[in-house]
């Protein structure tokens, strides 16, 4: 009877926030099925506008001779947890784009390159009701915490990420977006491991190994990206481990989240208006062919070379190779009119094909609902539906190494054993409040605005704001990130809340 | 457990405590079938259960207890697909009177009340004869331990699961119910088995799988959930 152990989800995301306390009221867990949006009971801030941090929770699945057996807690194994969260971004290379992946280093004239990263090394928790801190990593001598650990009375994990505390010891300039010599932040990553011994039955057993990012907060959580990492990764099992995916998509399942999603961009930017009328016009299927078409000849197909301008063709965001487009690195000139955007992952974009040909299942009764079960896949992919799949550049909480270059065991889960603690974030903005201060709607494109709104709705007013007004510098965000507003769902809006600049 | 322990807790004891499930046989004279209903109740969350541990020892077992007198039985998951979750075991002694209970259950209006806070998750219903339930009860009845519930596709034992019993007594693993699926396509056969633990459990299916004649029985596991007994069942 040999027994199998996985941990899930297989990718968690604990984000960071600068509340300091780490009872459970003051922090919430993040997603753990899909499509559905956290709300913490007294808002994503404290009463002094402090923001709460995202735990990761973690849990254990067993198989038993191959058959799903259901989550192990402590009612029936002794389970210990080892993490590990680093962050080195400083002693990595510059990021200088997707197409250059091993650049020059960052911090190049530091010798000690240890310095530069914040390693507190691994944390083991056994048993339930146990913690433990990510508190020994220094920045050049300069202690950086980067969270903590905890088991809940089943035994689960609950990892929570940093404080979003960025600083210079060295008092160096902000130069960059990207690239800021002698500076740290205190996001991080790294692997999740565990054993399980059932009781009574002997061996600890290791169980399948889980990886966990710290990012930025998420201050938009009902707005999710047009390409989220959950879609990016599905495409490198595809891709990379032979993953099937349906030939026949689900207008429900795979349709209507893409349409729902760009329909949602109008709560993030004004340059929506009128133009995603078509969306809402293949709402509710079959429409008419004509109507399917229109939609989808609007789309660039992932197969045209990431560096070509196209006339306009959606989703509006850049590409991942926007320093190849302009051939330098950095910001590209508004006046040169290059519409280089990212396009679908190729499983999106061939589900939107067979859809328009007619190819699809109709399976529409109305909106999905989220459903009410938590299941090992679904854990994953609620964690993963709510980060940036693309572009990644650099990117939100993960990099495009995750997406093109590590390797995994299956389908959404990393090989632990090829990777290091802060392979995840090492190649992401240095620090992080640069790049989010740098990444608003760059014409004719936008980056990411479901994780950095370009432009919002007051829940009094029907004219749009800028959502970050008042932040006016990398200075700014680093010092007054916490003050951005969290969007909300309000009847059938989307608006601002809990604004504290 | 001896014979007595066991009839007693069919209902058809010298007591008659059970006297709903007294035998009806078909004209044939053959061995009665009797109905076996599984049906989950889930929470969302852990802290949920005292809710519905409350409900179902509270609100449902009484009622239910007035309504019908043969088997029923607790169980609180530990190991299963969906957990938090209860399943509530009731054996009838026919479609018909499963049929007429379930009716009267869901025309309680406290019930009604009470099952809308709560998601119904599998359903099952089972077909079994009466020396396939060795139930427990009074004195007898385990209190401690785990039980799995456990499936077996298993298309070469043909209409009946007593094909496995034999090597299961071989392995120290006693059924205390055997059943076969009602209404399926496929041949499906569940298992209700008392363990004192996890170790004993683990042990027991290693002697089965060791058994040069169940490898020969070609049988499948499809679905294995552990369980406790809820403080308040009745039968173990």
């Amino acid at each position: 009877m040999a027994w199998t152990f996985k941990i899930y989800p297989s990718i968690g995301i604990a984000r960071i926030g600068n509340h300091p306390g780490s009872s459970p009221q003051d922090y919430y867990v993040g997603p753990e099925i899909p499509g559905t949006v956290i709300v913490p009971p007294n808002g994503y801030k404290d009463s002094s506008g402090r923001v709460l941090r995202q735990a990761a929770r973690f849990r254990i699945y067993g198989w038993e001779n191959g058959v799903f057996m259901g989550e192990i807690t402590s009612s029936v194994a002794e389970i210990s947890w080892t993490v590990e969260l680093a962050n080195t971004k400083a002693a990595f290379n510059r990021f200088t784009g997707i197409g250059e992946p091993t650049g020059p280093l960052r911090n190049a004239s530091v010798t000690d390159r240890s310095s530069l990263m914040i390693t507190p090394g691994p944390r083991t928790i056994a048993g339930p009701n146990g913690a433990a801190s990510f508190d020994t990593g220094f920045f050049m001598g300069t202690p950086v915490p980067l969270g903590e650990m905890q088991t809940d009375s089943n035994g689960r994990l609950l990892v929570l990420g940093g404080y979003g505390n960025s600083s210079s010891p060295s008092n160096a300039p902000l130069t960059s977006f990207d690239n800021n010599d002698g500076w740290h932040d205190d996001v991080s990553d790294g692997p999740v491991t565990a054993t399980v011994a059932l009781q009574g039955t002997g061996t600890p057993v290791q169980a399948s190994g889980a990886w966990v990012i710290c990012p930025l907060p998420r201050f938009a959580p009902p707005i999710f990206h047009i390409i989220t990492l959950y879609d990016a990764l599905l495409q490198t099992a595809v891709d990379r481990l032979g993953y099937q995916v349906s030939p026949t998509p689900s207008f429900t399942n795979d349709i209507y989240p893409i349409l729902q999603r760009a329909i949602q961009y109008q709560w993030v930017t004004t340059k929506i208006g009128n133009k995603h009328a078509p969306l809402l016009a293949v709402i509710p299927p079959p429409a008419t062919a004509d109507q399917r078409n229109t939609v989808f000849q609007q789309l660039r197909d992932p197969a045209i070379t990431p560096t070509v301008d196209t006339p306009h063709l959606m989703p509006a965001i850049w590409t991942d190779y926007f320093a190849e487009v302009f051939g330098i690195r950095g910001h590209g000139s508004p006046s040169t009119g290059h519409w280089a955007n990212h396009a679908l992952t190729p499983t999106q974009y061939n589900a939107m094909k067979n859809w328009a040909a007619g190819n699809f299942v109709n399976d529409w009764v109305g909106p999905p609902t989220p459903g009410t079960n938590i299941t090992p896949d679904g854990l994953t992919r609620a964690a993963l539906e709510n980060c940036s799949g693309g572009p990644f550049f650099p990117g939100i909480e993960t990099s495009f190494f995750t997406r093109d270059v590590y390797p995994y065991v299956e389908p959404f889960r990393l090989d632990g054993s090829q990777l290091q603690a802060g392979d995840l974030t090492k190649q992401q903005a240095v620090p992080w409040q640069t790049d989010f201060f740098d990444c608003v709607f760059q014409s004719p494109l936008s980056w990411w605005p479901a994780a950095h709104p370009d432009n919002v709705f007051t829940a009094n007013s029907n004219n749009y704001v800028t959502w970050d007004r008042g932040l006016n510098s990398f200075s700014d965000m680093i010092n007054f990130w916490s003050g951005l507003g969290f969007l909300v769902q309000s009847g059938n809006s989307i608006v601002e809340t809990e604004r504290t600049l | 457990m001896n014979r007595r322990t066991w009839l007693s807790s069919l209902g058809i004891s010298a007591a008659g405590a059970f006297t709903g499930l007294s035998a009806r046989t078909d004209s044939g004279g053959a061995k009665q079938s009797w109905v076996v209903s599984l049906e989950s109740f889930r929470a969302s969350r852990a802290d949920q259960m005292p809710q519905l541990h409350s409900y179902l020892g509270g609100t449902f077992l009484p009622y239910m207890t007035q309504l019908h007198r043969g088997p029923k039985m607790f169980l609180d998951a530990i190991v299963a697909p969906h957990t938090p979750q209860v399943l509530v075991l009731t054996a009838f002694s026919s479609f018909a009177e499963m049929l007429e209970l379930r009716g009267k259950v869901a025309a309680h209006r406290e019930i009604q009340r009470a099952r809308a806070d709560w998601a119904c998750g599998e359903s099952q219903i089972l077909v079994t004869s009466p020396d396939s339930l060795r139930f427990q009860n009074g004195p007898a009845r385990r209190r401690n331990g785990i039980f799995e519930l456990r499936a077996y596709h298993a298309p070469a034992w043909g209409d009946r699961p007593p094909t496995a019993i034999p090597a299961f007594g071989r392995a120290g693993i006693r059924p205390i119910l055997s059943a076969s699926a009602a209404g399926e396509h496929l041949p499906r056969f569940t298992f209700l088995v008392a363990f004192e633990n996890l170790a004993t459990r683990q042990e027991a299916w290693e002697r089965l799988d060791g058994d040069s004649q169940w490898g020969g029985l070609d049988a499948k596991v499809t679905s294995a959930s552990i369980y406790k007994l809820a403080p308040y069942s009745p039968l173990s």
